[in-house]
């Protein structure tokens, strides 16, 4: 637990360069090896540490609710102390010695989505899909069917079947992979075309969604920010200002089916 | 169930946003949202902490040129499904 190691997890421009104990991070850098490139804007520097005066950690890090006040988000639970500080650009979590590299990813999961708001992105509870070169986020409720579709997707690139990054360049908005899910790391990052709000049908088909739904759902896909009081009215502002920039659909589609086709004579 | 005499205010740390005519309201701890349509929007404005049920029927009643009596039925049911999803507190809840 003492030897302490760096590893740095770079998405668009979001930047964190971690240091803590190997044992935590050694897991973390292999398997988020693809996002250690070259940092843009100044990365936020987080530290993880071992603390043994807390208690042995009840559940993982994963069920704690982040709670924000005055920019500063802590994530607390037994075996665990969490501080996010927005304003400052930094973060640090004190771990007890059993927890795993799952919580130690978990929190910067968490501190990842927190500076991707506040850099003008947003990480996104969706599937990313790249169809024709061009962008799919694939949201819904729980067991709307992101894994399904992403795995329907194929062979087409999938970023990511659980957590993508949303991301503005130059007046336009891009989806980026992520590390949290699964994806099948054949392409990055692709020009965001569509947001498919998914829907279990015997047909396959693009309807348009009322946008105060879609409002809706795309807020409650938006994780760590869209449970914070404090956060929510500007998460509901980036939100609608998206929907300006890229059509939100909703995609009725049934479990054998490829619904690309579809999409495509819908959208061109 | 609410009733006539009740006097609600819209639940602390809610969230809304007006989405065309639509209102979207966000309970954040709760993760949950409620899309109101214009009536329902003006319904929660209402609920102000001091008006009574009784008292938004007859103000959306008379805004929406309808008969007291047939607006009741839906403003109590409406009243009773905000409660339910805890958008709608007694004052001070």
């Amino acid at each position: 637990m003492r030897a302490t190691a760096g590893m740095r997890l770079v998405i668009a421009g979001t930047a964190l360069e971690v240091t803590g104990p190997e044992v935590w991070l050694a897991a973390l850098r292999r398997a988020w090896a693809p996002w250690a490139g070259n940092v843009g804007l100044p990365p936020w520097p987080v530290s993880v540490a071992a603390d043994e005066t807390l208690a042995e950690p009840e559940s993982p890090l994963f069920g704690a609710m982040p709670r924000s006040h005055s920019g500063i988000c802590t994530l607390e639970s037994p075996g665990f102390v969490g501080r996010i500080d927005a304003s400052a650009g930094q973060a640090h979590l004190r771990a007890h010695p059993q927890a795993t590299s799952a919580d130690v990813g978990y929190f910067l999961r968490v501190a990842l989505a927190i500076q991707a708001f506040a850099r003008d992105g947003i990480l996104f509870h969706a599937a990313g899909v790249v169809y024709q070169d061009r962008g799919y986020a694939l949201f819904g409720r729980s067991g709307s069917g992101k894994t399904t579709a992403a795995r329907l997707s194929t062979p087409h690139p999938v970023l990511n079947d659980d957590l993508v990054l949303l991301w503005p360049e130059m007046g336009r908005w891009r989806i980026y992979a992520t590390p949290f899910g699964r994806g099948r790391g054949q392409r990055l990052v692709a020009p965001l075309r569509g947001l498919l709000y998914l829907v279990k049908s015997p047909e396959v088909a693009l309807k348009p969604l009322r946008p105060s739904l879609a409002l809706s759902e795309l807020v409650a896909n938006t994780p760590v920010l869209s449970a914070d009081a404090d956060w929510l009215p500007e998460v509901m502002a980036r939100w609608d200002g998206l929907m300006n920039r890229v059509p939100v659909w909703a995609l009725h589609f049934r479990r054998d089916v490829n619904f690309w086709e579809g999409i495509d004579a819908e959208l061109g | 169930m609410p009733n006539w005499d009740d006097v609600f205010s819209v639940r602390e740390g809610i969230v809304t946003r007006e989405s065309g005519d639509e209102l979207v309201v966000v309970i954040p701890d709760r993760a949950k949202y409620v899309v109101l349509n214009p009536t329902g929007a003006r319904v929660l404005a209402l609920a102000d902490g001091h008006r009574t049920l009784q008292d938004i029927a007859v103000a959306i009643a008379d805004e929406f040129g309808e008969a007291v009596e047939t607006v009741q039925p839906d403003i109590l049911n409406f009243a009773r499904s905000l409660v339910e999803r805890d958008v709608l507190v007694p004052p001070g809840g």
